[in-house]
């Protein structure tokens, strides 16, 4: 007879922990063609009464660690505009908004 | 050499000065992701001087009709708004001409006063040129001064005396004046 945990993780395909009615499907279609034996299908088949695979077989499910939570995205900065300042002669001094900026 | 500043969009004030320069004061309005080529000629605090300030006659005697000349000049490459100031200190103004004085080029602008006093009088002139972003606001604005000093006398009479024979002493108000 198999590992119950290895039998359960095999029908247990969208891996959620528990039987679904679908994946108990799958394993009665196997036992009655001969693929896994009646205790075996008594395992699914206890486990999709529970609810839960590891009421059958503690520990075999390990549930997967959600990932980290994203800090949101920031803001999208605005989109600049680009002055090009030049003076004649050059060699001044120009500021923006009160704020110097530079040389030209 | 241009200068690259990165803005947000919206309203700005620019302003820009130089040693020797009128400064200037300018607002733009500026939309995101646009490319804005901003170009200014700054103008010389001494872009237009005065060269010469003359009275005619130079000793006026009072009533005489007085013709004042100044001469100014654009040292600048560029067309100047300018305007000119002439008075005499504490007694009238003569003139305040403005004119368009081209690159390089010199003004001589001539004004009247009729002398109606005696005593030491200062001529002034002072040229000024129109700033039209100056930092506090468009107009015209001083680039160079000057004066002269001259003197308004008492107009006399001429009075010729003769005698015969010549050879006679005069006297006036008791002083000697002379031998006919």
């Amino acid at each position: 007879m198999v590992d119950c945990c290895e039998l359960l993780k095999k029908y247990d395909t969208n891996r959620d922990g528990k039987i679904d009615r679908d994946e108990l499907i799958k394993a009665y279609d196997d036992w009655m063609n001969g693929k896994i034996t009646w205790e075996e299908f008594q395992i699914v088949y206890d486990a999709w009464m529970e609810g839960s695979i590891n009421a059958v077989c503690p520990g075999c499910y390990e549930e997967q660690p959600s990932e980290p939570e994203q800090p949101p995205p920031p803001p999208p900065t605005p989109k600049k505009a680009v002055l090009n300042i030049s003076t004649s002669p050059s060699g001044a001094n120009v500021y923006v908004d009160g704020e110097y900026k530079g040389i030209t | 050499m241009a200068l690259t500043v990165k803005v947000d969009p919206g309203k700005h004030t620019i302003r820009i000065t130089k040693s020797g320069y009128f400064p200037i004061k300018f607002d733009v309005t500026v939309e995101a992701g646009e490319t804005y080529n901003i170009s200014r000629t700054l103008i010389p605090t001494n872009a237009v001087t005065i060269q010469k300030i003359e009275i005619t006659p130079s000793n006026p005697k009072k009533g005489d009709k007085v013709t004042v000349k100044v001469t100014v000049k654009n040292n600048t490459n560029m067309t100047l708004s300018c305007r000119l100031r002439v008075w005499i200190v504490g007694v009238t103004i003569i003139g305040n001409p403005t004119f368009s004085l081209g690159a390089k080029a010199t003004h001589t602008w001539t004004g009247t006063w009729t002398a109606d006093r005696t005593g030491s009088l200062r001529l002034r002139a002072a040229a000024d040129v129109y700033v039209n972003e100056h930092e506090k606001g468009a107009g015209y604005y001083e680039t160079d001064s000057t004066y002269i000093d001259f003197t308004v006398s008492e107009r006399k009479a001429t009075i010729t005396i003769t005698t015969t024979p010549s050879g006679a002493a005069v006297y006036i108000d008791g002083v000697y004046k002379g031998t006919t």
